[in-house]
């Protein structure tokens, strides 16, 4: 009985983690320009990420594995805003946009 | 001050010899020696980049509870803000309204700046830009979006964490 709850619990976890990231990646072609594409990747990869590496932990029990899947977690939480922030400020400074008062 | 700095290498010198053991996750003699020089360089060359202790909050135990706090109502507003996005994004007709906005930010502390501007970027349909020490620019894709920043949970949570946690 636990099992089946657990496999559908890493199942879930899964497959829920595939969609996030099929979102990102359709968001990233179909948004208009880089602001809106940094939101579709930044977001969705973020919880597809985070979905994926918890069925993972599930997987895994409490090992040492465990303990590896969520060190990286952690820091893919912490760089993915981090890369999106500069590429977005990049691309802001870029098109000059900071001389404008307000932008648009 | 050059004892604070001898603390603040030593601490930072044993985070990560931990992460390495984490990462490495088998204890032989080569891996341990490897792990040293390597935390050892990283020291060296980044010490200059880490926060100083004046620019976080020093840690209580009130302080860690708030933390703790601010990442569950993080962790909400993320799983909100990834479906809503998903919604936006998947639909036939995508409704966008991309815009910048600067809204006033009420924290001091660099480290929790950061923070609150990686949070930003994780929630709903918002993107920190630029930020400087008092102010954020942030592009939103819809008008709700942004104006929901201001006065919302997660920074309440972020100006908890930053009074006196007594």
């Amino acid at each position: 009985m636990i099992d089946i709850v657990r496999d559908v619990l890493i199942g879930f976890c899964l497959i829920s983690g595939v969609f996030f990231y099929l979102v990102g990646a359709v968001g990233l072609i179909r948004m208009p320009d880089v602001f809106c594409r940094m939101h579709a990747t930044t977001k969705a990869d973020t919880l597809g990420a985070g979905l994926i590496f918890v069925g993972l932990i599930i997987y895994f029990g409490f090992s040492f594995a465990s303990l590896n899947v969520l060190v990286v977690l952690i820091f893919v939480w912490l760089t993915m805003p981090t890369a999106a922030h500069a590429v977005a400020r990049s691309e802001y400074e870029n098109q000059h946009l900071d001389k404008t008062e307000e932008g648009r | 001050m050059k004892q604070q700095k001898r603390a603040g290498v030593v601490t930072m010198f044993l985070a990560l010899y931990a992460f390495w053991l984490i990462l490495a996750s088998r204890f032989t003699t080569a891996q341990l020696i490897a792990g040293v020089l390597v935390a050892a360089l990283i020291v060296l060359y980044g010490f200059d980049m880490m926060f100083s202790r004046d620019e976080a909050s020093s840690l209580t135990i009130k302080r860690m509870w708030r933390f703790v706090v601010l990442f569950l109502v993080f962790l909400r507003e993320m799983i909100k803000a990834n479906i809503a996005v998903a919604i936006i994004v998947m639909s036939p007709k995508m409704k966008l309204e991309p815009h910048f906005k600067r809204i006033r930010q009420p924290l001091k502390k660099a480290l929790n700046q950061t923070l609150y501007g990686n949070a930003i970027t994780l929630t709903p349909g918002t993107l920190t830009v630029l930020m400087d020490s008092d102010s954020l620019v942030v592009h939103g894709l819809r008008r709700p979006n942004i104006d929901a920043i201001e006065g919302g949970a997660i920074q309440q949570a972020f100006v908890n964490i930053e009074e006196d946690g007594q």
